[in-house]
């Protein structure tokens, strides 16, 4: 009977003014907790990278003289290009070729296989990135492939595609193609439906997907160390090769910098997408 | 009269699904022309053929005399208004109704002038500035006609343009329709599952079912001279009973035995069915009689009979009963409640009916 009786209690605490989440008790705590699991890390990189300090744990004094050091490491200014580069032009190439995909594979009249192609789009994502990444290196030794810097290109543009291919397609099934109609149906011919009405209206897909390809370039390791050499080093393959000479004040320093980096990119993105909706 | 769109046995079929059935049909001149079926009839098939949207596996469609089966949609001098209006979701209003006059290479000035001109017919005018989101379903609406009579169309394409709105704004848009018809003169082709708004607005009505056109005529002559079966119970509602042929031939009365005990000799002139009838080999048909054709105890009918009421549904304007008669037969029966005349009758009282063999239609089953 007490059983019964605490349960509905409880069932009332649950469904009556209680319904919000935000409202169970603990929820305050949990949530700090949680918080702190997550950024303390992140706050301590930012915090010793100020240390002047040459041993990483021990805090001395107040400096700015990791950046300056960070900055003026030619190894390191070179991956930083090499990086940027490499995911700005597989941004754009990945970006290009998941819009058509997307287009023809929504649009397209009478498109055998949808669903086949979709699935061989989006292979990328399920294969182990090791396996993608061996494969890819057999083929350019195949080839003959020997500068670096193309060879990163291509095969970060190839494993961003499915990240870009993604929220494109996704915007565009959104999107009832009656408007497309519309738009032909008003003597506007398929270029100008295209540049007036599709493209306008997919373009918040087509951001989200080249902000996604930049990331996973930026951040790409596996494929980018096996696949690298021929002399073109990107960052985090660099990163890597530092923290095994041991752990570097410096590596603060640049960590805390590629956070910046992506804050100032991200901030923009995020305010863009907020005022489309 | 001239004719706008001449459909010429037109076929389409999705793999083993026969959408249009070797369709032939005309579409006058400043006509409002319905196209009207149940869902699936291939209303909207034919529709999106004119439009430019769907291609017939067979036949010719001309506007004004030219072929333009081989025309894109964007250079058909048609307009459509989409089910969902399909307004441009980034364009405000004005740029919505722009869009098309822009499409055709008119100059700034005039097309400021035509899309206040436009606004001002769909009374929009103070939204002018406004995006479609920011609008009611009703408002929308007038914004999608707006826009695709701004280019001066020949002939406006309407597909169940009314669906998505409430009873009374449906109500209030068929009039305001029908009255941009007539201002405008543009051949309006509606389409719509709805037999009301048929009824309300057309000039013409193209009734399709399983492919086929099942009659083409005014909304008058399809209600009261149904061509076959399907029409007579599509169209509003109606007794259906069955008879038999006693006689059927060309230029001859029509005789039939019905199950009210009394055989009817009609004039074949008044029976849309009627050569369907002679075609027929069986000698069993169905006779239509609607329910507001028969009269509960008036004089001067020609057939009378008796019967018991067996429910009465009341409806304000109308009482619906159905009515058994001596013979065994279930017969609705629709009476007009007049401000003079409000007699009412009670479930089980026994009254006299009748009715007008005119009012009688033999259809095969």
């Amino acid at each position: 009977m007490s059983h019964s009786n605490n349960q509905n209690a409880l069932m009332r605490f649950i469904t009556a003014k209680n319904k919000d989440v935000k409202h169970y008790p603990g929820f305050g705590l949990i949530s700090v907790a949680f918080f702190l699991f997550l950024y303390l890390p992140i706050l301590v990189v930012i915090t010793y990278s100020f240390n002047s300090n040459k041993i990483v744990s021990v805090w001395q004094g107040f400096s700015f003289k990791w950046y300056l050091s960070a900055l003026q490491n030619e190894g390191l200014m070179n991956a930083v290009q090499v990086s940027l580069t490499v995911a700005t032009i597989a941004t754009i190439i990945a970006t290009s070729v998941a819009t058509a995909a997307a287009l023809v594979l929504s649009r397209g009249k009478e498109v055998k296989h949808v669903k086949l192609s979709e699935t061989v789009i989006n292979l990328p994502l399920m294969l182990p990135e090791i396996v993608f990444a061996v494969a890819i290196l057999i083929l350019f030794s195949q080839l003959g492939l020997q500068d670096g810097l193309t060879k990163l290109i291509l095969a970060h543009a190839c494993f961003c595609i499915p990240f870009a291919f993604l929220p494109i397609r996704a915007r565009l099934q959104g999107m009832t193609n009656n408007l497309e109609q519309a738009a032909q149906d008003l003597y506007a011919n398929p270029w100008i439906t295209f540049k007036r009405i599709t493209l306008p209206l997919i373009l918040p897909g087509i951001f989200a997907g080249a902000m996604l390809s930049f990331v996973i370039s930026m951040d790409d390791f596996i494929t980018s160390s096996i696949v690298s050499g021929g002399g073109a080093t990107t960052l985090p393959v660099y990163i890597f090769s530092l923290v095994k000479q041991g752990v570097s004040p410096e590596l603060n320093a640049i960590s805390t910098l590629i956070m910046l980096v992506s804050l100032l990119l991200v901030t923009p993105a995020w305010m863009i997408s907020k005022r489309n909706k | 009269m001239s004719i706008a769109i001449k459909i010429n046995n037109i076929s389409k079929s999705y793999g083993s699904y026969q959408a249009l059935n070797n369709i032939s049909l005309e579409i006058k001149d400043n006509e409002f022309f319905t196209l009207l079926g149940p869902s699936g009839c291939g209303k909207t098939t034919l529709l999106r053929m004119i439009a430019g949207f769907e291609t017939p596996n067979a036949g010719v469609i001309q506007l004004h005399g030219d072929d333009i089966q081989s025309l894109a949609a964007h250079k058909r001098r048609v307009n459509t208004v989409f089910q969902n209006y399909a307004l441009f979701p980034h364009m405000s209003l004005e740029q919505n109704i722009a869009f098309g006059l822009e499409m055709i290479g008119w100059g700034k000035d005039r097309i400021q002038a035509r899309v206040d001109e436009m606004l001002n017919l769909v009374h929009m005018t103070q939204f002018a500035k406004r995006m479609p989101s920011a609008l009611s379903g009703g408002q929308q609406q007038r914004i999608a006609l707006a826009r695709t009579l701004a280019p001066e169309p020949k002939v406006l394409l309407l597909d169940e343009p009314l669906s998505a709105l409430d009873l009374k704004l449906r109500q209030a848009m068929r009039d305001e329709l029908q009255q941009l018809q007539r201002n405008t003169g543009i051949t309006f082709i509606f389409v719509t599952h709805d037999q009301e708004e048929a009824l309300a607005m057309s000039d013409r009505i193209c009734i399709l079912a399983n492919g086929d056109i099942q009659q083409l005529s005014t909304p008058a002559e399809i209600y009261e001279n149904p061509a076959n079966k399907f029409v007579a119970d599509f169209i509003g509602e109606t007794n259906f009973l069955n008879v038999d042929v006693i006689n059927k031939g060309k230029d001859q009365p029509l005789k039939v035995k019905t199950p009210l005990g009394v055989d009817l000799e009609l004039d074949p002139s008044t029976q849309a069915g009627f050569n369907a009838l002679i075609e027929n080999q069986s000698c069993h048909a169905t006779l239509s009689l609607r329910p507001e054709k028969i009269s509960i105890n008036s004089d001067g009918l020609d057939i009378n009979l008796e019967g018991r009421i067996t429910q009465r549904t009341y409806m304000g304007g109308y009482t619906h009963y159905t009515v058994h008669t001596e013979q065994g037969q279930n017969l609705k029966v629709s009476k007009r409640n007049h401000i003079s005349n409000n007699i009412s009758y009670g479930i089980n009282e026994m009254v006299k009916i009748g009715f007008l063999q005119s009012s009688v239609r033999v259809l095969t089953q």
